[in-house]
């Protein structure tokens, strides 16, 4: 899965939250769309909306779970791209 | 009762109809598919078909105004309609419940929702569950109050296949009372179980059922989160509600259990629905 990472993920505001202990149901008012957020996903949501490129997201990541280095470049593209195309983010350049 | 015009009035919320039939036949077909309706507001919405039964060979005919929507013999045919425009402009005209494809069975405290889609399975296992000591709410359609209170649409049960296909409900000399089609019938809940009190209930759990046929039964736990985005698969009237009514979908997941139940055998779901403490 390719994805530019220069990149920053921009959050819709059409997309409100409902949180549940660790977990987050996203849903969207204007086409009734819903999306369950594991932990993951919810981590890398919230540094969409620090202004983050994605390398930046990524970078962060990894240096908080080192023993995660691998699988985290690959899982946090995956969340990305599955926001992107549920509408929850868009895409600008830096 | 006399052989003449005759209306029932049914309906749910700010939503009535009255049927008009022309005579006993039409009536007993009106009584069969909305006797344990909720029943609706009449001031506030009242609208009107009339259901026609004509020759020695009845054709019977289903109008809407000017507007005929369905003429032929088959009474299922015609139910089928009926009962899909009603709960139609049951759930258009709601603002105030939140309309849910599921079917409902209560047991002592406990109140069953079973939500999905056609073809989850979830009308044949009320159907299932009603002759094994479950009393029967709905196979198709609550309104959830915000309070967390069910109003359960209670019509006949309708099914995919004809009666030989469900030996466990012993239907064998109730042909007389069923209604049939080619492939479907409706199935009146009495003829299951004749335990019936109309009330509302309180939901305590939420299984998510679906039918694979061969495959081995899990029973899986869902949690607050996950039980909430599949409850919104199944909610019809979101767009009448704030917040498309999650919120209150949300605050009515936490006080239940909720699971996700795959099974193909009755088998195996006695050991579910039938032991005392498995879902808790």
């Amino acid at each position: 899965m390719h994805m530019e990472k220069n990149k920053k993920p921009i959050i819709s505001e059409s997309y409100t939250a409902e949180k549940f202990e660790d977990e987050l149901l996203l849903y969207s008012k204007t086409d009734e769309q819903a999306l369950y957020l594991n932990n993951t996903a919810q981590a890398v949501l919230q540094l969409c909306g620090d202004d983050l490129t994605v390398a930046q997201i990524i970078e962060y990541l990894q240096k908080h779970y080192p023993d995660q280095r691998e699988e985290i470049d690959q899982e946090v593209i995956e969340v990305l791209s599955n926001l992107e195309s549920n509408g929850v983010i868009t895409f600008e350049d830096e | 009762m006399s052989n003449q015009n005759q209306s029932l009035i049914t309906g749910f919320g700010s939503q009535s109809f009255e049927i008009e039939c022309n005579n006993n036949d039409a009536y007993r077909l009106a009584e069969f598919l909305f006797f344990d309706f909720p029943g609706g507001d009449v001031e506030r919405g009242l609208k009107h078909y009339d259901l026609i039964y004509s020759g020695s060979k009845p054709m019977i005919s289903l109008w809407d105004g000017d507007k005929r929507l369905y003429f032929g013999q088959n009474p299922y045919h015609l139910a089928v309609i009926l009962m899909n425009e009603v709960l139609y402009h049951c759930i258009d005209a709601n603002r105030e419940n939140h309309a849910l494809h599921a079917g409902a069975v209560r047991k002592g405290d406990s109140c069953i929702i079973l939500p999905g889609q056609s073809g989850t399975g979830k009308s044949t296992l009320t159907a299932w569950l009603v002759t094994h000591g479950y009393q029967y709410l709905t196979d198709e359609l609550i309104f959830l109050a915000d309070n967390g209170t069910v109003t359960p649409v209670t019509r006949p049960i309708s099914l995919k296949t004809g009666p030989n296909q469900y030996s466990w409900m012993n239907l064998q000399e109730c042909d007389d009372q069923i209604i049939v089609s080619e492939n479907e019938m409706m199935v009146p809940h009495r003829l299951l179980n004749d335990t019936f009190t109309p009330q509302e209930s309180q939901v305590t759990h939420i299984v998510f059922p679906h039918y694979v046929e061969g495959a081995a039964m899990e029973l899986q736990p869902l949690s607050p989160a996950k039980s909430c985005f599949m409850l919104m698969q199944s909610h019809v009237n979101a767009r009448n509600l704030e917040g498309l009514g999650v919120p209150v979908l949300a605050e009515t997941v936490r006080h239940c259990h909720s699971y996700s139940l795959t099974y193909s055998r009755f088998e195996d779901v006695e050991s579910i629905f039938c032991s005392p403490n498995v879902l808790s």
